[in-house]
């Protein structure tokens, strides 16, 4: 290829017109090329996709969620951006509902956005994650479930939590393996989370202990009774219970019915056992034996305290009285993580174009991040790790250590 | 199988027929399925929470002031989203889309005045949750009232049907164009009708609430299958909504006892499709025909 560069013309101690002009036509075109992006770089703010609902009638229970990703916001402006951009972010509402997601993506991907936050649930993650993979856009959403975790099916995007999987092998572990009970009844509404947490736990029961669950009760979420289920449960000796409730009304309903039943077996489940609003509609003693699941670095034991980082942040969170009552869905949602996980990569990578993003997070190790160490590979998407993951006491939401969302870790965790 | 079950069975039946009744009131005199009648539902549920839980309001007057409360939503319903749909036509279906758009319009609104949480609901005292030991059944104080007042409330709504106001809504029901040629004003008890049929669907929130728990979810959940009791009982009868409010009930708890999670929910709607393929008009309704 002719070389276009100035030194073989020096080379040549020859300088005539045209070598002349077109030598500073070249540092012309290099010095704006250089400096120009960069200097446009610093002035413009990096936009963020911003997807929640802010209509709907979960705007406002999912809204909560979203405030540790803004803290991470404040906190990373405040200290002079990413490379010197401030993050800006561009909201779109989707309502919720998985069916707006794939136009969401492509009215953001049209103002040349190309890392997004959210969407928050499931199903939305997931119809938002597929029209995001094709578009080659980075991404972290709120979707427990395994799959989104998969790098190799969804190589933009990048889950920080806990999925189905890490929450059942916790949970399994616990009733085996610490409680050393073999008669474990399962309890699952009746949702695709609750499938795959069923799924996951059917699967290491009889993978790794050789056991079968005594009973397996299925129920409705909009059922007006789950007393016949618990009782089930109980019917079949169940000795313990994983379950996998994800909405405060059911669990009330199926500790109230235990109550009932004066019966209270070992509970372990989802994180979401830990909303306060609980604690108004059951009685003390029918939680004392429930266990959620939780990140290791918000717990304490009777030798161990949380980390500085995290009271720093169940601080900050007081600061916000809209979260309130939330205060352990806030500090679990990804969204804080992603946005340092986000910096971290850009400033690694020195770029801000999705592909050198992406290369960046892939390359993450070890990053000390609020939920726990974050690592990807190109496959592995999945960014905590088994050992930030325990199980806490539900109880322990009243104790006042718990300053929101700190909680204590489950005995022998 | 448990006696236990049962009488969950009929406790949540007891609902479902509350629910299918509101449907009734609204539909009689209008011909008009309320889709909204979920959120009405829930609005009673959430209101009265507030106004007990919140504000602190003795019982009863948190009671009335929920149902007027509620009422007057449906009467505004009834002039925004039905009435300028049968002026046009008296068989017009707009109303489908419209009282569905008034149920998508308050599910939205909702989300801004309260959170996701449930709020407890304490029923009235002496009336408590707490279980009593009857034989091998175990049940409250509260369900057994609930249960009661049910009943109650079926025979006093099928009482006011014959009184002078009732027996109007009743014409207006067999013949809208004849009723109006014998001075029976159709447009005021459609106002009338909407009015008592929203009170009627917050009473139901409201005594739902001390087992539900009161919370923005609680409407959609109550809405199919009380439905399916006004279907399965005859639109339109009471009586019918009740028994068949007890029908699903029982059928769902003990499906939820005996048969296998994938067919439990199955089980309910597979009742309620087999009664409809036999009886189509439902378990009291006779089949249309008119003398000419």
């Amino acid at each position: 290829m002719r070389s276009t560069s100035a030194i073989p013309l020096l080379a040549r101690n020859v300088i005539d017109r045209r070598a002349l002009l077109r030598l500073a036509a070249q540092i012309g075109v290099a010095s704006f090329g250089a400096a120009g992006p960069g200097f446009a770089q610093q002035q413009q703010a990096f936009k963020v996709g911003w997807i929640r609902p802010t209509t709907g009638r979960l705007a406002s229970s999912f809204a909560p969620l979203y405030f540790g990703g803004l803290i991470a916001v404040d906190e990373i402006n405040a200290a002079g951006g990413i490379l010197g951009r401030q993050i800006a972010r561009v909201e779109e509402d989707d309502e919720a509902s998985p069916a707006k997601e794939p136009g969401i993506v492509r009215k953001l991907r049209g103002q040349d956005i190309g890392c997004f936050v959210g969407p928050t649930g499931s199903s939305q993650s997931l119809a938002s994650i597929a029209a995001t993979t094709s578009a080659k856009t980075i991404q972290s959403t709120y979707a427990a479930a395994a799959e989104a975790g998969d790098g190799r099916k969804y190589p933009y995007h990048y889950q920080i939590m806990f999925n189905t999987d890490q929450q059942a092998a916790v949970c399994v572990e616990y009733m085996v393996r610490t409680l050393g009970l073999k008669k474990i009844g399962i309890l699952q509404e009746n949702t695709a989370f609750g499938e795959q947490g069923t799924g996951a736990t059917k699967a290491l029961l009889q993978n790794k202990f050789g056991l079968s669950p005594v009973s397996e009760q299925v129920y409705p979420i909009a059922a007006p009774d789950l007393s016949t289920y618990v009782a089930n449960l109980q019917k079949a000796g169940a000795d313990g219970v994983i379950g996998w409730i994800a909405n405060v009304p059911n669990a009330a309903m199926i500790f109230n019915a235990m109550k009932t039943l004066k019966w209270f077996p070992p509970v372990t489940g989802h994180s979401g056992l830990m909303l306060p609003a609980l604690f108004d509609l059951v009685p003390g003693e029918a939680v004392k034996n429930v266990f959620a699941t939780y990140y290791r670095n918000f717990t304490w034991t009777d030798t161990e305290q949380p980390g500085a980082r995290q009271i720093e942040f169940a601080k900050k969170l007081a600061q916000y009285p809209e979260a309130k009552g939330y205060e352990v869905n806030v500090a679990a949602a990804p969204y804080y993580d992603f946005l340092y996980c986000l910096k971290a990569a850009i400033e690694a990578e020195k770029s801000f174009e999705p592909e050198a993003i992406k290369r960046g997070l892939d390359g993450l190790k070890n990053h000390k991040g609020l939920l726990g160490d974050i690592s990807f590979t190109p496959e592995n998407h999945s960014g905590i790790g088994a050992k930030d993951v325990v199980l806490v006491s539900v109880a322990s939401g009243q104790d006042e250590r718990a300053m929101g969302c700190l909680r204590a870790r489950a005995p022998g965790q | 199988m448990d006696f236990d079950v049962i009488t969950h069975g009929i406790v949540a039946g007891s609902l479902y027929a509350l629910v299918a009744v509101s449907f009734n009131i609204l539909f009689r005199p209008t011909n008009v399925f309320n889709f909204a009648q979920g959120e009405l539902v829930m609005l009673g549920a959430m209101i009265f929470a507030s106004l007990t839980s919140l504000a602190g309001l003795p019982w009863l007057v948190a009671f009335a002031a929920t149902l007027v409360a509620v009422g007057i939503i449906g009467l505004i319903e009834e002039r925004i989203a039905v009435a300028p749909i049968l002026a046009r036509s008296q068989t017009g279906t707009g109303w489908v889309i419209t009282t569905l758009a008034t149920s998508l319009i308050i599910s939205n609104l909702v989300g801004r005045f309260w959170g996701p949480d449930p709020i407890l609901v304490k029923p009235p005292a002496p009336l408590s949750m707490d279980a009593l030991e009857i034989g091998s059944a175990r049940i409250s104080s509260y369900e057994i009232a609930l249960v009661l007042i049910t009943l109650i409330l079926v025979a006093v709504v099928e009482r006011a049907y014959r009184t002078l106001r009732g027996k109007a809504v009743m014409a207006v029901a067999e013949d809208r164009e004849a009723a109006l040629l014998r001075g029976i004003d159709p447009g005021s008890l459609g106002r009338w009708s909407f009015f008592l049929g929203a009170a009627f669907a917050a009473m139901t929130g409201v005594l739902a609430a001390p087992i539900l728990y009161a919370s923005t979810s609680l409407g959609p959940d109550l809405l199919l299958k009380g439905f399916a009791a006004a279907a399965v009982g005859s639109i339109g009868n009471n009586r019918g909504a009740l028994v068949a409010g007890y029908v699903i009930g029982v059928t769902e708890a003990i499906g939820a006892s005996l048969l296998s999670p994938g067919y439990q929910e199955a089980v309910i709607f597979v009742v309620v499709l087999a009664i409809l393929l036999l009886k189509p008009e439902g378990l009291f309704g006779s089949p249309n025909a008119r003398t000419v």
